[in-house]
């Protein structure tokens, strides 16, 4: 199937950013979108599950496979921004590293749902 | 009305001010990166123009062309295909003469209305020279739509598809993967277009 008929999302593309909080830490900032920073982009499901934090929170985790063109600035840590759903890329992979096409893992960014009964 | 001859090759003189697909239509459908890909698409939308206009055998957007002919003993010279908007100089060359002179507007009057449009040498009037064997004479002219108004949408829409497929394989070969070839795409859009030269009277 060709790139081109998988691209059906438009996405904002921006990179996690952090400043000092004056104190010899970092605090999160906005992000900083990428140049360009939209892209086409294709989302497939691939995995849904849930992780269970220390403070016996369930958190669901679902993970996403990518499509896009190149891009040069997207990498491990990206975040994408499709409507109001956040995802992080977790893997990249430059497609017969020929420079136009980038496979990605993403895990959406989901909020803590509710603690164990 | 004499013997008619086709022109031997067509050469845009210049490019149109605009292509048969606007660049932000297409990438509306390509879908590249913007900014960074933009340049390639610009360019991938002239490729394409040149070949719709090949394939058609026709000037599809306004430009000058020039035609080259073997007259021998044919007084009507059959323009290239498209509407032509105005005959601008005939020229004819003699043997080892490449600047040519050119042949005066009052030997020759132009039927554009035909398709294809037509240029005649008038009653009494010849060729000015002795023509060379090869490329004799030359015709340049006007021609294609001045809006993409006047481009039937199959043509630009088979224009959109060959930017679009060229954008995607950038390379002639494709590994491991099967490929099939679509139908009702650029070449059945274009098919009801394609111009071909009937025999000359």
């Amino acid at each position: 199937m060709s790139l081109l008929s998988q691209l059906t999302k438009l996405v904002a593309l921006s990179a996690p950013a952090s400043t000092s909080d004056g104190r010899g830490g970092q605090v999160a900032a906005p992000d900083v979108p990428l140049h360009p920073s939209r892209a086409w982009m294709s989302l497939v499901p691939q995995q849904a599950s849930e992780a269970l934090s220390a403070a016996g929170q369930r958190k669901p985790v679902r993970r996403y496979a990518g499509r896009m063109r190149f891009h040069p600035q997207v990498k491990e840590g990206t975040r994408v921004t499709w409507r109001q759903r956040t995802f992080e890329v977790v893997g990249v992979m430059n497609v017969d590293e020929a420079g136009r096409e980038l496979a990605l893992e993403l895990v959406e960014r989901t909020q803590v749902t509710g603690g164990l009964a | 009305m004499g013997v008619a001859v086709y022109s031997e090759t067509d050469v845009r003189v210049d490019a149109p001010t605009q292509t048969i697909v606007p660049l932000a239509r297409a990438v509306r459908h390509i879908k590249p990166l913007e900014t960074l890909d933009l340049d390639r698409v610009d360019q991938l939308l002239q490729t394409a123009d040149r070949h719709v206009e090949e394939a058609l055998g026709a000037a599809v957007l306004r430009a000058t062309w020039r035609s080259w002919y073997t007259p021998c003993d044919a007084r009507v010279l059959r323009l290239r295909e498209g509407p032509i908007v105005a005959v601008t100089e005939v020229r004819a060359f003699a043997e080892d003469d490449d600047a040519g002179v050119v042949v005066p507007s009052t030997s020759w009057r132009a039927l554009t209305h035909r398709s294809p449009a037509e240029v005649h040498l008038r009653d009494g009037a010849s060729w000015p020279v002795t023509l060379r064997a090869d490329a004799g004479v030359s015709v340049t002219y006007t021609a294609g739509a001045e809006t993409l108004l006047e481009v039937p949408s199959e043509i630009q829409h088979a224009a959109l598809l060959l930017a679009a497929h060229l954008f995607e394989h950038p390379t002639p070969v494709i590994v491991g993967k099967t490929l099939a070839r679509l139908p009702f795409t650029v070449d059945a859009l274009l098919a009801p277009y394609v111009q071909r030269r009937r025999c000359a009277a």
